[in-house]
């Protein structure tokens, strides 16, 4: 009996994301390179505000948690 | 809200929207992007078309360009005709008297200068190279750099390929700044643990930690971004790089060593010199060992970083405040997780007493 295989994940993963940039990587770089590189700065802005928002929700949800547990006492 | 206690937070928010709001709207200084031609010959005409950024030639009326002699005399050109606002062809006569005839070649800086703009220049533009056929004595024109244009208005250096990404300065470079200043008052609290066994500096000491790590992945994310769209790659194999991402291996396992251990005080004591550690070695392996080689990052390879070279007063007043702005957002989110910490441990003992 065939059965498919299904490829794993970062396989899946690295497949698109080449593809992604096969297709793009022109005109991306266009993008960050064009008015002076000024997208480059936005996207370091962009960047930093997700890593800081990241780590704020991950207190959030410990905070949640330990929120519930008070009130289920 | 009570703003005695809080004061501090929203001296940290208003510093942030400064450094941003500055930090996007100062403009660029003009500077010369592109150029056709890099190759002169003594002896002959040289002619190239530069092309600026920023610039405002359409407007201006005195404008020349120059090219920069070793000895601080500016060879003119015999004519600059400009193209529009961003683009100047300019023409030159190369005289014999450049080029030393023991000298093979000579690089040299192309300087534009009009009434507006004020001058700016391209290190190392054009090569001057001896020519075969040496017949004919060209004649030309110089000046001295006290007959530029200088332009004092508040805005950014420009830089070749950098461009308007100097700005990152305020968010690559001030949050590493930032990382190190929360690094050390968690080493601060680390010793004051270890000298008086209190927890709450070992509470205090590992909060800071961990905001000063994400700090830390957000300087290297942010750097690599920059990195793809200046050096050409998302990782070089820069000495600075590479030590860096060690670093911060070893804040890590910090996290490693700290879930690994139960016994409070024994974990308390591990990490409060671990950490002392840690940064001893962050310290060396980013400070220290990058200036002993090559690097990319400016500062390194023997002179110390933020020379007037690299940081001049426009970047400073805005650079400044943004080391303070993340240091006191750090030290906000840090706060956060403290507070967190303690209502967890309390809720943790009075769970364990009530089950007694």
């Amino acid at each position: 009996m065939f059965q498919i295989m299904k490829p794993p994940i970062t396989t899946t993963v690295i497949l698109v994301l080449s593809a992604i940039q096969l297709n793009a990587q022109s005109s991306i770089d266009d993008f960050f390179r064009s008015t002076g590189k000024i997208y480059t700065v936005l996207g370091v802005v962009v960047l930093l505000f997700i890593v800081l928002i990241i780590y704020l929700i991950r207190l959030e949800k410990k905070i949640s948690k330990i929120e519930k547990q008070i009130n289920d006492e | 809200m009570n703003f005695r206690k809080h004061w501090w937070k929203i001296a940290g928010v208003l510093i942030m929207l400064y450094v941003m709001i500055a930090g996007i709207l100062i403009p660029l200084k003009p500077g010369i992007v592109d150029y056709s031609n890099g190759i002169a010959y003594v002896n002959q005409s040289y002619e190239l078309v530069l092309s600026t950024y920023n610039s405002h030639f359409d407007q201006a009326n005195d404008v020349n360009a120059y090219i920069l002699l070793p000895d601080d005399r500016l060879l003119r050109a015999k004519s600059t005709q400009v193209i529009n606002a961003a683009s100047v062809k300019a023409a030159f006569d190369i005289p014999n008297e450049v080029l030393a005839s023991n000298m093979e070649r000579m690089e040299s800086s192309i300087v534009l200068d009009n009434e507006i703009d004020g001058y700016m220049q391209y290190p190392d533009a054009v090569t001057i190279k001896q020519s075969e056929s040496a017949q004919g004595q060209l004649k030309a024109e110089f000046a001295s750099i006290s007959d530029l244009h200088n332009n004092q208005d508040f805005k950014f250096p420009f830089r070749p390929i950098i461009y308007e990404t100097v700005r990152n300065t305020f968010f690559h470079v001030a949050i590493w700044m930032s990382m190190f200043l929360i690094l050390i008052i968690s080493c601060y609290h680390s010793i004051r643990y270890l000298l008086n066994k209190d927890l709450v500096h070992d509470t205090k000491s590992s909060a800071l930690t961990t905001t000063a790590l994400i700090f830390g992945i957000a300087g290297l994310l942010t750097g690599s971004m920059w990195a793809r769209f200046t050096w050409g790659t998302w990782w070089t194999n820069d000495i600075k790089l590479n030590m860096t991402s060690i670093a911060l291996l070893i804040y890590c396992s910090y996290w490693i060593l700290r879930s690994s251990i139960s016994d409070i005080d024994t974990r308390a004591r591990l990490c409060a010199v671990f950490n002392l550690f840690s940064f001893v070695a962050l310290f060396v392996l980013v400070m220290v060992i990058p200036r002993l080689t090559d690097s990319l990052h400016p500062g390194n390879g023997g002179n110390p970083a933020f020379g007037d070279e690299d940081l001049d007063n426009t970047l400073r007043a805005v650079f400044y405040p943004a080391i303070i702005g993340y240091t006191i957002i750090g030290l906000w989110i840090s706060q956060l997780t403290v507070r967190y910490y303690n209502v967890k441990d309390n809720f943790d003992l009075l769970m364990y007493n009530n089950s007694n």
